[in-house]
């Protein structure tokens, strides 16, 4: 009886320090495979010679997490101007870079483009030109008209809406959110 | 839903009534009995004894003698409470008449014509101790963990919307609370304030609470308290037996069912088993004016244990397994700031459903597995040793509101953070026999965990060893009791710090000792005081240390600070409890300074992203106290009926920046009224209880809340029982009514209450089928 005793503490004893040793140490970095929006490029051309005007850019290299953007630029336009838009949005942490903007497209269903200009009138007032299959608009292309000089600001938003998309703001998450500053000169 | 309630308690009472006239099953066997002062050899008066399984109480009288009549054949743990001595237990096999002799208040004990199966002192006998069990606990079925200790003064819960709670207990929670499942410190994924403890109440015979620090035999960091969850000990009696609880919710349409069934090998008389099962399900829930979207769940768990004892050696294996999938309500669930001011804004969350058992995005899938195995020696002259080993691997995985959009990554359904701890951990305890009025505990424990993340990075891959050693020593000294314990921790914790895109490896390392005193004094045979002075001390844990980022669904950034040190704690509590055949009174108070306390606070300013703007919240460390009080007072004017009040208050104030402490539980009060009546081994009871829960105006006056506290609320609840035979046949059925008045409100700890009220009227019905 004594002998078992003392066997079944040693057994214990010994699994108990095998198993800790075979545990199995951390994996030192983390796979993540997370989809990350780090910029958005907004392609203006003249909607008159289809000429390119400019891109601007806000990008920020790590999505949502808090660092700051590396790149913000200030959106300059010519009053009283009609141009045609295109939103790029890319994914930078990926190789090679992923465009998010061909998957917007493709599920295009499930997205919407909110464009809101401070000062709400006169200021650049943004049609959107794309409809996706419900003939809802989605906001990938635009065309927008500048008013007379003047400082002002553009917010950029991109809806999720997965399955609940009505052609308004309200329904689902935000996946996108960036106000540029925008001069009209 | 009003009629069905009506309805129910239609059929309750009417049942009830036909239970008391029913015919009388073979039921004529007495056990009386004496207790006795071990050390005076004289009666002790007016002990409590209590036949668990029948929940049946009685009173010692003045020469301390008993009697419980007509019981049935059978097997009885009779459970002996006197205020001099802690609680021991005795297994008793009823097939005649039976005399029993109990001496208290020394280890041994002296029966004739009774088996004693095992006994047991309780632990931490100079604390705040609280338990729930049989009856009690019968009551509580198909509750979460931590809605069934909410029942308790002193324990809050901390929400996540309906379908996730967990324990607070005096302020503190999470990694502050230690559970033990089954005698294992449960690993899971405590660190999180919406993680619930990966248990299945329904394993449970008993849940004891020990509230506050100084826990020493359990472990330095249970800081708030320390929660047993402990199943019935395997049987010994050559006779298979076992239980189906089944139980029902209206509000969701919950349904659970959990059997147990054990026995003991007839031939191979020291073999013992038990295997137990628990299957959940519910759907959406609703309160007073909606449905909350995507409030369903499931759960499924399993257990096995399997015992050898003989009278001087045991052991013990143990496996279980818990497994749920938990729906999070979806207009909860946001993108950003502006996603959270519309939801705030919005009278009635933004996304609505009808009742439905789906479970759609977001969600969590949750699966924890324990094995362990316990050994045992009674040396007889030497004490008792017992070692076990365990092993615990606990995977998270929360699954985001929408997949992702790319189809092949959509396709491979993975979750958006994947979480997963193993830990081992081994202890040895050596209680040795008492010398000249000393009696006590020495031990050791170890414990070696991995963290693992996969698809999401919030908290870093760590990697760490504790160990402890412990002694405790009780002496007792006429009425007095006196228990003072050390303990030596050491922990080395290694974590794989991503920032940037770089990963670095931080080592820290902690040694500390924790100490704690106190002592038992029974003023009169009925009065006793309790009091106790201890520390505890918490390593930062490794979300508090390097969080950085968004957190998933809360839209709020949140950012950890790696020059955290230690969390320590000095706790005074004390307590008084008068118990006489009118009138019992427990009362505790408690006083907490916290050096180093840990928590969340609003920064300012907000940070600029892709996706707009995010409030900050930063951990921070302070220095902070917790009083509180807890009272309980149960009076019984005649037999039967019993009207109860429970107190629980608490105030607590971060000393460093001289301003109140957020996030705390705000004062509860509860009362009950409650009529019982008994006939041989049956009851029938029927009770109302209220419960008022004050507005926290105990806040920050520099609050960055988003909505300030809600206002205080008051529940109105309906219970009743009722014990039935049908050809020899137990069946116990419970009816209650939760939120009776079906009152809108919401909870000050619920992480959902900017979007959406609490539930609304729930009616349970439970069933319980012993055989």
């Amino acid at each position: 009886m004594k002998n078992l005793q003392r066997n079944l503490t040693y057994l214990s004893v010994f699994s108990a320090i095998a198993f800790s040793l075979n545990s199995c140490k951390p994996e030192k970095t983390v796979n993540e495979e997370n989809e990350v929006i780090t910029t958005l490029v907004v392609k203006v051309r003249d909607a008159v010679t289809d000429a390119p005007v400019g891109n601007f850019t806000f990008k920020d290299l790590d999505g949502d997490k808090p660092n700051l953007p590396v790149q913000f630029d200030t959106i300059k336009l010519a009053p009283s101007k009609t141009y045609k838009v295109d939103l790029v949005l890319l994914d930078e942490t990926k190789s090679p870079i992923d465009t998010t903007s061909k998957e917007i497209l493709a599920l295009k269903d499930d997205h919407l483009f909110v464009f809101k200009p401070t000062p709400g009138s006169g200021f650049v007032t943004v049609a959107i030109t794309d409809k996706d299959s419900k003939n809802l608009p989605v906001g990938l292309e635009s065309t927008w008209t500048t008013g007379t000089s003047a400082n002002g600001a553009l917010q950029i938003i991109l809806r999720h809406q997965p399955g609940v998309k009505n052609g308004t703001e309200s329904p689902g998450d935000t996946d996108l959110d960036v106000t540029f500053q925008v001069k009209l000169q | 839903m009003k009629w069905l309630a009506v309805i129910l308690c239609f059929c309750v009472f009417v049942l009830s009534s036909s239970i008391l006239n029913a015919q009388e099953p073979n039921c004529v066997f007495k056990l009386k009995g004496k207790v006795l002062d071990s050390n005076t050899k004289k009666p002790l008066d007016f002990a409590t004894l209590q036949l668990r399984e029948i929940n049946r109480t009685q009173l010692a009288d003045e020469n301390g003698s008993f009697v419980f009549d007509k019981l049935c054949k059978g097997d009885y743990t009779l459970a002996c409470t006197h205020i001099g001595c802690a609680t021991e237990y005795f297994s008793i096999s009823i097939t005649t008449d039976t005399f029993i002799k109990i001496k208290l208040d020394h280890k041994d004990f002296n029966l004739t014509e009774v088996t004693v199966a095992r006994h047991k002192k309780e632990s931490a006998a100079t604390q705040h101790v609280e338990q729930l069990e049989g009856k009690k606990l019968d009551e509580l079925r198909g509750l979460s963990l931590g809605d069934a200790l909410k029942t308790m003064t002193g324990v809050n819960t901390l929400k996540t919307g309906s379908t996730i709670s967990k324990p607070i207990v005096h302020g503190l929670h999470s990694n502050r609370v230690l559970i033990l499942n089954n005698g294992i410190r449960q690993e899971g994924q405590q660190w999180g304030t919406e993680h619930a403890p990966e248990i299945d109440p329904f394993l449970a015979k008993k849940i004891t609470l020990i509230k506050g620090a100084s826990s020493l035999r359990y472990g330095s960091d249970a800081i708030g308290g320390v929660i047993l969850v402990e199943p019935n000990p395997l049987p010994t009696n050559a006779r298979v037996g076992g239980e189906v609880n089944y139980v029902v919710f209206s509000n969701n349409w919950e349904h659970n069912i959990s059997a147990f069934l054990e026995g003991n090998h007839t031939r191979v008389a020291p073999l013992s088993w038990r295997v137990q099962g628990t299957f959940k399900r519910a759907g959406s829930a609703q309160t007073p004016d909606y449905y909350l979207k995507n409030t369903g769940f499931y759960e499924g768990n399993f257990s096995a244990a399997l015992g050898w004892e003989k009278s001087n050696y045991g052991i013990e294996l143990y496996y279980s397994r818990f497994q749920t999938k938990i729906g999070i309500f979806s207009a909860a669930h946001l993108g950003s700031l502006s996603d959270l001011y519309r939801a705030i804004q919005s009278k009635t969350p933004l996304e609505q459903s009808s009742f439905t058992y789906q479970i759609g995005r977001p969600y969590q899938f949750i699966t924890h597995d324990l094995l362990k195995a316990k050994a045992y020696v009674k040396t007889g002259s030497l004490g008792d040793l017992t070692i076990t080993f365990a092993r615990q691997s606990n995977r998270r995985d929360e699954y985001d509101k929408t997949p992702p959009r790319n189809d092949s990554l959509a396709g491979l359904n993975h979750p958006a953070f994947r979480f997963k701890i193993q830990t081992f951990t081994l202890d040895a305890v050596w209680e040795h026999k008492p010398v000249k009025g000393f009696s006590g505990t020495v031990g050791a424990d170890f414990m070696t965990q991995t963290n693992n993340s996969e698809f999401g990075y919030l908290i870093p891959n760590y990697w760490n060893f504790s160990g402890g050693v412990f002694v405790i020593e009780r002496y007792t000294y006429k009425k007095l009791e006196i228990e003072a314990g050390l303990r030596f921790d050491y922990k080395w914790l290694q974590s794989y710090v991503k920032q940037r895109g770089v990963t670095d490896v931080v080592t820290l390392n902690f040694a500390i000792p924790s100490a704690s005193i106190g002592f038992d004094y029974h003023i009169l045979s009925q009065l006793k005081w309790n009091f106790n002075f201890g520390t505890a001390w918490r390593a930062p844990a490794p979300n508090e240390l390097y969080s950085y980022g968004l957190h998933h669904g809360a839209a709020a950034m949140e950012i950890g600070d790696r020059n955290f040190k230690k969390e320590t704690s000095y706790q005074l509590n004390t307590s008084l409890e008068w118990q006489s055949r009118y009138i019992r009174v427990d009362i505790g108070a408690y006083q907490n300074f916290m050096n180093g306390f840990i928590y969340l606070v609003p920064d300012t300013p907000p940070t600029l992203t892709i996706r707009g703007y995010f409030p900050v919240f930063k951990y921070k460390q302070t220095n902070a106290s917790l009083s509180g009080l807890d009272a309980n007072i149960v009076i019984e004017p005649v037999k039967g009926l019993e009207l109860s009040s429970k107190t629980s208050l608490l105030l607590a104030y971060n000393t460093s920046k001289k301003q109140w402490l957020e996030q705390m539980p705000a004062n509860r009060f509860e009362n009950s009224i409650r009529y019982t009546h008994e006939k041989n081994d049956r009851q029938v009871f029927f009770g109302i209880n209220t419960q008022y829960v004050m507005q926290q105006k105990n806040v920050p006056s520099s609050d960055v809340d988003y909505l300030p506290a809600p206002a205080a609320y008051f529940l109105l609840g309906f219970e009743s029982g009722a014990d039935l035979f049908i050809a020899k046949q137990k069946f116990t059925l419970g009816f209650s009514i939760y939120n009776m008045l079906n009152t809108r409100y919401r909870d000050y700890l619920d992480r959902f209450r900017y979007y959406a009220d609490e539930t609304g009227i729930n009616c349970a019905f439970r069933l319980k089928v012993p055989f």
